[in-house]
């Protein structure tokens, strides 16, 4: 994995903490305990809401979902987003995506 | 040919039936196949009628999300299962399915499989639907979402979500995600990246005020009436969502949706419909009055999803009253409901539902289970009620005190169906592991339920199941309850061998053979 990153971004006066996991090539890369202190750290700057980039040509959905599950049932609070995508395809929701409703 | 749209919404044969009219037949769904699976099928999930395709009634949850999508201005239709593929040829994009338990991870499915070697229906049915759905995907193009309370499970069975080639997964978390599906789906349809898990959060739980009313009619004529649940059980997906009620013409308006399309009774549902209308843990007499009256004016028969006993037992002259207005013995003669009992370990309900017994101390929940029992018994409400065994932190003694609530039970008509703990998603236990360990004294737990069952199954079949369209029904739930009563002695004998079969495993260092260390999924999943 290249790097692994926290962004805190305010989407119509609401925080919302990105997490950047980039250039995964391998399902062990994915450190779920440091995620989840990701996210506990978003949920301590005001965040409700954590999306997590998993920005990957080489990890299936299926792969990415079983690395994160101890991040995903673990928090029941925050609304939460996985996103599975190539660098190109992250290009295009750098800006707010809200799928939350 | 058929009509075509944007969007179809669907699920398998389980969820796509109304169960003769008898939502408490549902749970037969969970059955494993040890009985000829056409009779299983018959019995439990009979087809659901059907214009072309376009079924007449649909699970509620399926309706809530066709609501939204049609709000939105997107032409969405609820289409039986057997003919998706019509509907996706005729040029549907995207396939939206709802499941409340896909791989049959959930109770009472994953109960049966800890001690039955054998697939449940709705784990085949889902199989089987998805194959199909599979086939399609190789030769049309369409996108397919899955969404509802129990996606956690595709956490699970992550292979799965490549298998089926799952575009989305919409988390409702124990709360209402169909605002979300719309986003997911408005995204798809514009060709546009979507995240593979979205999970909705108690700080976006969807405000009354933003949620529309159903369109077409729901199974068995449920109407939801409220949201979220003030007590916390540590177990539970709703626990910790905020309490949340329906005005009442937004309820009318979804019961007169019903009537409209042919339904002459239906089903109130919430956590505690004894709570209607209140912010607190007690009862608002005359909200709860008003509802029932509304429904009972305009349906024969008025059934509850779930009451609490602690509610009920906060005021007995509402339960006597509601006694009063629902129970007319013409059309309708007692009030169908489910109920947690959870344990009869008072160990147990401090460590996991302080709150459920309140406003009554914790120390006299089992007393209080008792009286409120014989309250709903006299007042004709027949409780078919849970029991969740193996909790975290649960020993022998506590297991052995619900044995004996189970048995001071026995004078009250009700159903009592034991549970294995099942660390669901939302649920603040949600990252345990399930419950597996069986040892004799759970043995004794299963047979005293089994043995109040068949006490009380008798008496319901004779005095409740009525109707000549229900005969056929009726004579073949007799005749099973008949062979279970026969075999009692042979059911406890083969539980005790597999009991003593998996504690020598585990002694070996093995392990349950039920329990698959490293998925932490039952053994069901092992099959396909």
């Amino acid at each position: 994995m290249d790097s692994i990153e926290l962004r805190v971004s305010v989407f119509g006066g609401r925080r919302e903490g990105r997490i950047f996991l980039k250039g995964v090539k391998d399902p062990n890369e994915i450190d779920s305990e440091r995620v989840n202190e990701l996210v506990k750290e978003a949920l301590s700057r005001g965040c409700r809401r954590v999306s997590i980039y998993v920005v990957t040509s080489d990890l299936t959905a299926g792969q990415v979902l079983e690395a994160l599950r101890p991040v995903i049932k673990g928090h029941i609070y925050p609304s939460m987003s996985v996103w599975v995508l190539d660098e190109e395809t992250l290009k295009s929701v750098e800006e707010e995506v809200n799928v939350y409703g | 040919m058929v009509e075509t749209y944007d969007v179809i919404l669907s699920t398998d044969r389980s969820l796509m039936t109304n169960h003769h009219g008898n939502e408490f037949l549902g749970f037969g769904t969970t059955m494993p196949l040890i009985l000829p699976r056409k009779f299983i099928q018959w019995l439990f999930a009979p087809p659901m009628k059907h214009k072309k395709g376009i079924v007449w009634e649909a699970p509620y949850g399926i309706r809530r999300t066709e609501a939204a999508l049609l709000a939105a201005g997107i032409k969405t239709a609820v289409v039986d299962p057997d003919w998706v593929g019509k509907y996706l040829e005729a040029g549907a994009k995207v396939l939206v399915l709802r499941h409340h338990d896909w791989f049959g991870l959930n109770p009472p499915t994953s109960t049966w499989t800890v001690f039955i070697d054998a697939e449940p229906l709705n784990v085949v049915l889902f199989r089987e639907f998805m194959e199909n759905v599979m086939k399609l995907r190789d030769r049309l193009d369409f996108k397919l979402v899955v969404a509802g309370p129990a996606v956690w499970q595709w956490l699970h069975l992550s292979n799965k979500v490549d298998e089926y080639r799952v575009d989305a997964i919409v988390d409702s978390n124990g709360d209402r995600e169909d605002w979300a599906v719309v986003k997911v789906v408005q995204r798809l349809l514009n060709g546009l990246p979507v995240p593979k898990y979205i999970k909705i959060g108690i700080t976006d739980s969807v405000p009354i005020d933003k949620i529309v009313p159903i369109r077409h009619a729901s199974v068995n004529g449920l109407v939801e009436i409220g949201l979220g649940c003030p007590r916390g059980c540590s177990f539970c997906s709703v626990g910790g969502r905020p309490l949340r009620w329906y005005p009442l013409d937004f309820i009318e308006e979804e019961i007169k949706v019903n009537v409209r399309e042919g339904q002459k009774s239906g089903i109130l549902s919430a956590t505690d419909i004894l709570l209607y209308g209140s912010s607190t843990i007690y009862p608002n007499a005359e909200a709860v009055l008003k509802v029932n009256r509304l429904a009972k004016k305009y349906w024969e028969c008025v059934g509850w999803s779930h009451i609490t006993i602690a509610a009920a037992l906060t005021n007995k002259k509402l339960i006597r009253d509601l006694h009063d207005l629902l129970v007319d013995c013409e059309k309708q003669k007692f009030i169908g409901v489910e109920i947690g009992v959870e344990s009869g370990s008072v160990k147990i309900m401090k460590k996991h539902m302080a709150a459920k017994p309140a406003p009554f101390p914790v120390e006299r929940w089992p007393e209080v289970v008792e009286e409120g029992f014989a309250l709903l018994h006299e007042n004709e409400i027949i409780p078919a009620s849970t029991l969740v065994v193996g909790l975290p932190g649960e020993e022998e003694d506590d297991v052995i005190a619900t044995t004996e609530l189970v048995k001071r039970l026995r004078p009250y008509r009700s159903l009592i169906v034991p549970m294995f703990f099942v660390p669901m998603g939302p649920s603040r236990l949600g990252r345990e592991t399930w419950f597996r360990k069986l040892r004799p004294y759970h043995v004794d737990l299963l047979m005293a339920c089994l043995e109040h069952d068949v006490y009380w199954a008798k008496n319901l079949l004779e005095n409740y199941l009525g109707g000549l369209k229900m005969a056929p029904v009726k004579k073949a739930i007799g005749w099973f309850v008949g062979l279970v009563e026969k075999s009692m002695p042979r059911i406890r004998e083969s539980l005790m061998n597999l009991v003593e079969k998996a504690m020598e495993a585990e002694k070996g260092g093995a392990g349950t053979p039920s329990a698959p260390q490293v998925s932490e999924v039952p053994i069901t999943q092992t099959h396909h």
